[in-house]
């Protein structure tokens, strides 16, 4: 038995103590058991299979049969509804998403917020120029940008004061400070996120 | 473990897992189950408890395989995944004081003697102590054996941040452990 006191232990003893712990397994039937909790099921599709999905029903030939008086109607319903998003929602400045850059939408809903802005590595923290817009008929905050590919952290900061993950986000790191970060995935091309 | 050959490994199994080779994941599930496993055990009261945990983890890593980018590395994903499902499971359940006799139950394993388990089940219950902070550091540094790279890699801070975190984290450790074994 040792009789050495415990607040002698070195921390080789500790870390050889600690490399110990790694023969701990959840046994040889547990692959086998996850497989059989998984089933038959295929992986859910992800965003780049939805976006495929999409393409396909885009291009899929179908024939539509338009009276001359709704075809009329139709039309001036689009370019009214284009006209009324390029004037409020302005997009981005030349109506493209700059070369290099995917883009992303910001959305949160916090009805009862007065301000809501996204912070995140991309902007180095900072809100000026990154408030969200409101929809006061569903509570929702949205914030379309373009960013580039690659992992970004981010927070929403609501009335300017408290910082709120993203629970939609399917990933957070620590942010060093005893919270989270969320965390978005840009892909190449669609700005599909994790 | 992570090391390129296994990079590539990985992201064939992953790839032939979404196109329908559902077998694929179980590679990835036996090679990847000790350290998911391992991490639910910091966060549980039993083994039972952390086996169950361990599946919840890759039956979501797989339901939600398409998302994953391929460019990062599988294990960093998985166990963010993983780390994530721990967290929100202990914030919703309140966890309970572990029994002494449990933790010894939990890791007698008869290839070892016994006195070895109980120093097992003590390191774990110290480091059980730590916060996930500083406890997943020192799991990933010593118990899965990672170079400091990939620890930080995995844990999504600098080398040096990392190597901060390990040197801190064995100090408190230390203190935690010789107040856990002092009589």
């Amino acid at each position: 038995m040792n009789v050495q006191p415990r607040t002698d232990t070195s921390n080789d003893d500790l870390a050889s103590g600690l490399r110990r712990l790694g023969a701990m397994d959840p046994g040889e039937d547990f692959a086998a058991r996850v497989m059989g909790r998984i089933g038959a099921a295929a992986p859910q599709a992800g965003p780049k299979r939805r976006m495929a999905r999409v393409v396909e029903w885009l291009t899929e030939p179908r024939s539509i049969r338009v009276s001359p008086l709704g075809g009329i109607a139709a039309a001036a319903c689009l370019l009214l509804a284009l006209g009324l998003f390029f004037k409020n929602y302005g997009g981005f400045e030349n109506g493209a998403t700059p070369a290099g850059l995917s883009p992303v939408t910001f959305v949160l809903a916090a009805p009862s917020a007065r301000e809501v802005a996204v912070i995140g590595s991309f902007n180095g923290w900072k809100t000026a120029g990154w408030t969200m817009r409101n929809d006061p008929a569903t509570g929702l905050w949205t914030l379309t940008t373009a960013l580039p590919p690659g992992s970004h952290e981010y927070v929403f900061l609501v009335d300017g004061t408290t910082p709120v993950t993203d629970a939609a986000a399917a990933l957070s790191v620590d942010d060093g400070f005893g919270s989270r970060n969320s965390v978005l995935l840009v892909k190449n091309g669609d700005g599909a996120a994790l | 473990m992570d090391k390129p050959d296994n990079d590539r490994d990985d992201a064939m199994a992953v790839e032939r897992t979404l196109s329908g080779e559902r077998e694929a994941f179980a590679v990835l599930v036996r090679r990847y189950q000790g350290p998911v496993y391992r991490l639910m055990l910091r966060f549980s009261r039993d083994e039972h408890e952390a086996c169950e945990m361990a599946q919840d983890a890759f039956v979501r890593a797989y339901e939600r395989l398409a998302s994953y980018d391929q460019r990062r590395r599988f294990f960093t994903w998985l166990y963010t995944l993983a780390l994530n499902l721990a967290r929100d499971r202990a914030r919703r359940v309140a966890r309970e004081p572990l029994y002494r006799q449990d933790l010894e139950q939990t890791h007698a394993d008869p290839r070892h003697d016994p006195l070895a388990n109980l120093e097992a089940a003590r390191i774990l219950d110290a480091l059980r102590g730590l916060s996930p902070k500083y406890a997943e550091a020192l799991a990933l540094r010593y118990i899965e054996d990672m170079p400091l790279d990939a620890v930080a890699e995995t844990l999504g801070v600098s080398m040096s941040g990392a190597k901060m975190r390990v040197h801190r984290a064995l100090n408190m450790l230390r203190e935690l452990y010789g107040k856990e074994g002092t009589p």
